[in-house]
């Protein structure tokens, strides 16, 4: 038998740059009071979201996907010609059929790159990079675009007022590439398929729902080990934290999650949630973009990043800032 | 690792026949605790939680109308109930759990 062979791969991959798209429109909590009933102060003290941005027709998830991922690739010094790998965090396409990885690609003028959408609940985009950067050491691919994109607003029920004044629209993505050195450690990724229920759009309806303390339960009780598990595996421990940018649920659960694993006070942590909202997939490269443009995080800065939500999925891992 | 651990607690609050058979242990069992160590051990997880000072953690007081606790500060409590006492409170049961007292007879009804 002819042996099959394997290409030479990269040490190590990196993030390159990263690019966002925030929809135009601002909701705060005062318009969403005169709409449902519900309060400025029930959401900050809850959830802790001031405003978020939803979008309006025109901005489409094909649209604000080629946003953030043409300004990521203009941020990372590369040419479209040069990525090869076009991956699609999404948990709201407005089709399942077709993908829309391929047609972002296209739009980007990305000649022919392998290209698929990753649906992992709001740790979509951190499966999705861990996907691109193992492809890259492995060989499958040199450049990767890696875009979180939603608008969750297509699947939100403004009868359900839990949910509705907490999901958003928007998307963010990074141009990952070799590196000699590794700047994104290993994945630290699961799920518990038991809560399968927790986060979904019930039978015959349209809009999905949360149980939201079951949620709450389980990220501020089973996902330090996976925060903890992430720092041990890329070898470093929390006062080598710079950056602590976990998906953006609840402001109360990323205060708990820094707290419980004892960050140093330098730490920065990403609250993007106060004027984004919980923007499932896209809320992870929304938050740390939007630290690199006001310069709260810089480059050479070692991150600790956490995705998690539907499925229920999570997924933590260490990575060098761009 | 707390889920194990917790268990272990109960474990040993419970006492085997020479069948085998796992009987729970009776309340006056000294390895359970007390309403008294109870009420305490409650009070420091309210203070740790919601900064709800000991001396207003008495039986009577509703959590969320005089203690200011509110629903996901709730959570955070049961969770702190079962590292403490390895005593798991369900979502569903949770909801039923309005006043200081409640989670008191809660928990001593549950332990071991
Ligand atoms: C969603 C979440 C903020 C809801 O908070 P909660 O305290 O569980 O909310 P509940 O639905 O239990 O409601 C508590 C009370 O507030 C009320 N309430 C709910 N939504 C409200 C709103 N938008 N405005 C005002 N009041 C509201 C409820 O009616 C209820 O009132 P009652 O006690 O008088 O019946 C919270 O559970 C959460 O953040 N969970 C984690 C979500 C998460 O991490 N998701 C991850 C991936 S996407």
């Amino acid at each position: 038998m002819t042996p099959i062979q394997l290409p030479a791969g990269a040490p190590g991959a990196r993030i390159l740059g990263f690019g966002s798209y925030r929809p135009r429109t601002r909701v705060t909590n005062d318009d969403l009071a005169k709409r449902m009933d519900t309060s400025d102060e029930w959401v900050q003290s809850r959830v802790g979201i001031a405003e978020r941005r939803w979008a309006e027709p025109d901005e489409t998830l094909v649209e604000m996907s080629v946003a953030a991922g043409g300004k990521a690739i203009a941020a990372s010094g590369l040419d479209a010609g040069d990525i090869d790998l076009v991956l699609l965090a999404t948990t709201s396409p407005p089709k399942a059929i077709p993908g829309l990885a391929p047609r972002i690609a296209h739009q980007l003028g990305v000649p022919r790159p392998g290209a698929f959408d990753v649906n992992a609940g709001c740790a979509g985009w951190c499966y999705a990079l861990s996907a691109a950067a193992d492809a890259i050491r492995s060989g499958t691919a040199r450049n990767a675009l890696v875009i979180g994109g939603e608008r969750l607003t297509d699947y939100t029920n403004l009868e359900d007022r839990a949910t509705a004044v907490i999901f958003a629209d928007g998307a963010g993505a990074a141009v990952v590439s070799a590196s000699d050195e590794p700047a994104i450690g290993p994945a630290v990724w699961g799920s518990d398929g038991d809560l399968h229920e927790a986060i979904a759009i019930p039978e015959n309806e349209t809009g999905m729902s949360m149980a939201g303390q079951a949620v709450y339960r389980w990220a501020t009780t089973k996902l330090t080990d996976t925060l903890v598990e992430a720092m041990r595996r890329a070898g470093v421990g929390p006062d080598d934290i710079d950056v602590f940018a976990p998906h953006q649920a609840n402001l109360r659960i990323i205060e708990l999650m820094a707290k419980r694993l004892k960050l140093p006070e330098r730490t920065v942590i990403a609250r993007d949630i106060v004027r984004s909202g919980n923007t499932s997939s896209a809320s992870v490269p929304l938050a740390l973009a939007a630290l690199l443009e006001s310069g709260e995080a810089k480059s050479g800065d070692v991150a600790l990043l956490l995705g998690y939500g539907a499925g229920l999925t999570f997924a933590g891992q260490v990575v060098v800032l761009p | 690792m707390t889920a194990t651990d917790s268990r272990d607690t109960v474990s040993r609050t419970t006492t085997s026949t020479p069948s085998g058979v796992v009987v729970p242990s009776e309340r006056e069992d000294p390895t359970l605790a007390s309403t008294q160590e109870i009420q305490a051990g409650l009070g420091e997880i309210l203070e740790e939680v919601a900064g709800v000072a000991p001396a207003d953690a008495t039986p009577e007081k509703s959590f969320t109308d005089d203690l200011d606790v509110d629903s996901l500060s709730m959570v955070e409590i049961a969770t702190a109930v079962e590292d403490k006492f390895g005593v798991a409170i369900p979502d569903d049961q949770l909801a039923n759990i309005k006043t200081v007292g409640d989670a008191i007879s809660f928990i001593e009804s549950n332990q071991g």
